[in-house]
């Protein structure tokens, strides 16, 4: 007996639940910018149902519990990167990323490993900020600027 | 005309002008090429820079950016499977079935060429077209763009043959996505859920950016080492006589496809790049190739995403509204540097704009050999361990998300749409429909309210002959393919 | 590898000294680092090109780089709040506009308001133009209101935008002469302009500069000016108090920071905006443009700030937003 709530169908049910969100939102929205978007929300309800009840399920590449964490850890880093970005700035969190990624990714230890991650968010914020203009998150906490 | 041919004539063939033209296709390339960054973004951080430049190497300068940084995104598609920029994710599709192959090089040749030869052909489209080709804009109003934007989500069904249901509900859902934020008619802003920094809607390319390259960027984490062929060295990039004449017909179908939704005002190379993708699957005698390696699929997509850029132009310069997002750019840095667009363009600053179309023929075949260059050193990102690949696409994504607005919004979305998309391809889900779901979407919801502000009877449209036009494309291309399954079937019985 | 590396950090640093510049020396007078101008319109648009072309002869008269952060969504409001809630040390300031005083009135989520930011100064003040179509038949203002009059509600009227000062004119015109118009919603005054110009709308009141080029393409034609006098660039076109309708609108930019600005900063960016003034090119450069440069210093624009606000918010409210 194959289990019901198989990962695919766990996914459309969060979709499921997203969407009945969006359906809550709906009441807010004045008349003459409610039908479009109501028009997508019930659709893909339906759809979503149909996706969740129906017999052909997608088969599904299983991974090794190996990869599943180096993905989801992987994950978890990139997300509290961004995160840091806004509070420690962009140097700090970046060259701390960098390290934890490599250390999580197993590279091997050397003048590398220490030194790209220092050029690469060097020349990052050097491009960005100096050559184009553009100004990147400064730390709200703390941050090296200059 | 032919003395300001020869006055644009002069202009480019001069030291100034060529250096700015390869400083430009070049500074494009990489701008393109780098997951994150994208050709819009380049145009738009070399704006200040060509203030201290006269108007002339000021717009090669950048049209070299936007040329060069659409055929950019290419590459890193090819090589790795990440499109650089939204208008290569077909040929993304392509390129890495055919990198498997051992046949890298000959991907990268046909991208180089297709591309070349798009742009070359909008750019005489540009030139002797101009004028007849904007009248036609002009005349495309609201009942059009909607019947342009249905047929662009048509091809969404096309996307997901064989996985019906699940493309059209990435679809749907997409589509609900681009509503989010600030509706066009009144503002309001719809399911910010609280969130203020939501009402701008989501950032279109933050959320390709992160879709398209972080569920690569994890299925890179999942390999094992020695995991599959390692393909670590370009193979040798040729390409013969043949394989343009053997698909001329694709090659100048795709480039009319780029210039015409260059013409289309918001609509850009991403859209073009899917839509003559399209096209050419219909139209091929191989359906199994595509997705698997089809060279017809990255002509098509190549050759129309670079048709855009010289059909940009058109409505950029005749009547002052951009075609594409870096035209858009474009015309502010040609405002400030005093050029002003419309018919008197032409006659008060011909020297300048006569160069500027002259080199913008010019730029698409310095494109030709510096991409071909570019390719060659390129090939080196194979070399590249895949975990420092992986940091780099992650640190490269996150800043190019963020520099378009500024908005670490921007930075978050990114980050989403990037898990999401990775268990959407894990499910089996396409991706492509989010891509034109969320371009053509405000697109059509705009036409939609707008037509109906015009016509309280819906019927009124068709007394429209561009409308008329339209809607006889859709059903030709929705149904051409039945009806030739149908003729098929019927040959085959008698 | 380890060379290559080596070599790399080298350059990087060499590069970064190159352009070294940008640190700040406290004791220096302001502005003594980088100032950033929030723009919270997109590049390459209206307010965005406005800005450009002054912070250019700024710098010069700073001595200091201005850098120009283009912080664009939701109709601006993400840009406007940025602006409020930055540091009040004078560098982060920001572009402003006539109508965005009373944003959270006509937005949800919005809170900002009229006290929450600095006024500086007014740069600019751009008067629409009212075009209609060439085959319309209609030939001056007197005929579009009889027009307007015959048919309510039917006169399909363009604008640049939800609540931009497209909309705000339509309001006060309304007002104005008693008719109605129906309200069509573009993205920008050119595509209000353009479709006009292939007879998809009948009437659009784009910016001069936006309209420009498809009146001397003779594809639109302008039946008069929303400012008191008549503009060089269009000078056989009637100003509405010309054509008999006592009504004026026009929008004006200028510079803003967040509240609590130290009057130094004030001051020195007055001064500096009031010396490009005093530069012909930049007044040329304007006109070729197809932009109204008008100048307002601090002293007189601080009142106007807040008499502008209240003017808005009445109107408003009689529409009953």
């Amino acid at each position: 007996m194959n289990k019901f709530f198989t990962a695919h169908r766990i996914f459309i049910i969060l979709m499921l639940a997203a969407l009945i969100a969006f359906l809550s939102q709906v009441g807010e929205i004045p008349p003459e910018a409610k039908a479009y978007p109501l028009v997508f929300i019930i659709v893909g309800i339906a759809m979503a149902l149909v996706l969740i009840f129906r017999k052909k399920q997608p088969e599904v590449e299983a991974l090794d519990k190996d990869a599943i964490i180096k993905i989801f850890s992987f994950a978890v880093v990139i997300f509290v990167y961004l995160m840091l970005m806004s509070k420690v700035g962009y140097i700090i969190s970046t060259l701390l990323f960098m390290y934890v990624g490599e250390w999580m990714l197993k590279l091997k230890k050397g003048v590398l490993f220490v030194v790209f991650p220092i050029v690469l968010t060097l020349v990052l914020y050097l491009l960005f900020t100096r050559v184009l203009s553009v100004i990147l998150p400064m730390g709200t906490w703390i941050g090296i600027n200059f | 005309m032919i003395e300001n041919l020869l006055l644009g004539i002069a202009g480019t063939f001069t030291i100034e002008s060529f250096l700015f033209m390869i400083l430009g296709v070049v500074i494009g390339i990489i701008f393109g090429a780098l997951p994150g960054f994208s050709a819009t973004m380049g145009v738009a951080v070399f704006v200040p820079f060509s203030y201290v430049l006269e108007p002339g190497p000021a717009l090669l300068l950048l049209s070299g950016i936007y040329c060069g940084g659409v055929y950019g995104g290419s590459i890193p598609a090819v090589l790795i499977g990440i499109p650089g920029t939204p208008a290569s994710v077909p040929t993304a599709l392509e390129g890495r079935a055919l990198v498997a192959k051992g046949e890298s090089g000959h991907a990268l040749a046909i991208v180089t060429f297709a591309s070349a030869f798009g742009g070359f052909m909008s750019s005489i489209a540009l030139i002797f077209f101009a004028p007849l080709l904007a009248i036609i804009a002009m005349r495309v109003g609201p009942p059009e763009q909607m019947m342009i934007a249905i047929f662009g989500l048509t091809v969404v069904c096309m996307l997901s043959e064989g996985n019906m249901l699940k493309g059209l509900f990435v679809g749907v859902v997409s589509l609900l996505l681009a509503t989010v934020g600030q509706d066009p008619v009144l503002g309001f802003p719809r399911f910010t859920f609280g969130n203020f920094m939501l009402s701008g809607g989501f950032e279109t390319v933050s959320v390709l950016i992160g879709l398209f390259s972080l569920p690569e960027v994890f299925k890179m984490l999942a390999e094992k080492e020695g995991d599959g062929q390692e393909i670590s060295k370009v193979s040798k990039m040729t390409m013969s006589l043949r394989d343009f004449t053997g698909h001329i017909g694709n090659y100048i179908r795709s480039t009319i496809i780029g210039i015409i939704i260059g013409i289309i005002p918001a609509a850009g190379p991403d859209i073009a790049s899917f839509l003559s993708y399209n096209e050419a699957r219909k139209a091929s005698k191989h359906k199994e190739e595509f997705g698997k390696g089809s060279v017809d699929g990255i002509i098509a997509s190549e050759a129309a995403n670079n048709g855009v850029t010289g059909g940009s132009l058109i409505p950029l310069l005749t009547l002052g509204i951009p075609g594409s997002a870096p035209a858009a750019i474009f015309l502010g840095a040609m405002i400030i540097h005093g050029l002003r667009p419309g018919p008197l363009l032409f006659t008060q600053n011909a020297g300048v704009i006569y160069t500027l179309l002259i080199g913008f023929a010019v730029i698409n075949i310095l494109l030709f050999f510096f991409g071909w260059l570019c390719c060659k050193f390129a090939g080196k990102i194979l070399v590249i361990p895949k975990p420092i690949l992986a940091l780099l696409i992650v640190a490269l994504s996150s800043v190019g998300a963020f520099s378009i607005q500024q908005n670490m919004m921007d930075v978050i979305v990114m980050y989403v749409a990037g898990v999401l998309g990775y268990f959407l391809d894990r499910y089996g889900y396409p991706l492509s429909p989010v891509a034109l779901a969320l371009l053509l979407g405000p697109m059509l919801e705009e036409a939609i309210m707008l037509t109906g502000t015009m016509y309280s009877n819906f019927f009124m449209i068709f007394t429209r002959p561009l409308t008329d036009v339209f809607v006889l494309f859709i059903f030709v291309s929705l149904g051409w393919p039945i009806i030739k399954k149908q003729l098929k079937k019927r040959k085959e019985a008698a | 590898m380890k060379r290559f590396a080596i070599l790399l950090l080298a350059l990087v640093c060499a590069f970064g000294t190159l352009y070294a510049g940008g640190g700040s020396d406290a004791n220096a007078p302001y502005p003594n680092n980088i100032i950033q101008m929030i723009v919270p319109f997109g590049a390459g648009g209206g307010a965005d090109i406005s800005v450009r072309l002054l912070t250019n002869y700024m710098e010069d008269i700073l001595g200091q780089r201005i850098v120009i952060q283009n912080v664009s969504g939701g109709s601006g409001t993400i840009g406007f709040s940025q602006i409020a809630s930055a540091k009040p040390d004078g560098y982060t300031l920001g572009y402003f506009a006539s109508t965005n005083s009373n944003d959270s009135r006509l937005f949800q989520g919005v809170t900002y308001g009229v006290d929450d930011f600095t006024p500086i100064c007014m740069y600019s003040n751009d008067a629409h133009v009212i075009v209609v179509g060439k085959n319309s038949g209609i030939e001056n203002m007197e005929d579009l209101i009889a027009a307007a009059k015959g048919k309510p509600e039917t006169i399909t009227f363009g604008l640049g935008g939800a609540w931009t000062s497209h909309d705000f004119l339509r309001i006060s015109l309304e007002e104005a002469t008693g008719v109605k118009f129906k309200r069509m919603v573009f993205q920008g005054g050119t595509a209000a302009v353009t479709a006009v110009a292939g007879g998809n709308c009948d009437v659009a009141v784009p910016f001069v500069s936006e309209a420009l080029a498809q009146i001397q393409a003779g594809n639109v034609i302008p039946i008069a000016i929303t400012s008191e006098e008549r503009f060089e660039l269009l000078p056989d076109v009637p100003t509405c108090k010309e054509s008999g309708l006592d009504f004026v609108h026009t929008m004006w930019r200028g510079f803003v920071g967040p509240a609590g600005l130290p009057d130094e900063v004030v001051t020195t960016i007055d001064n500096a905006v009031k010396q490009v003034f005093d530069n012909p090119e930049y007044i040329q450069e304007n006109l070729d443009a197809g932009t109204y440069s008008q100048y307002m210093g601090h002293e007189e624009f601080a009142q106007f700030y807040l008499d502008n606000h209240e003017q808005y918010l009445e109107l408003i409210e009689s529409e009953g937003l």
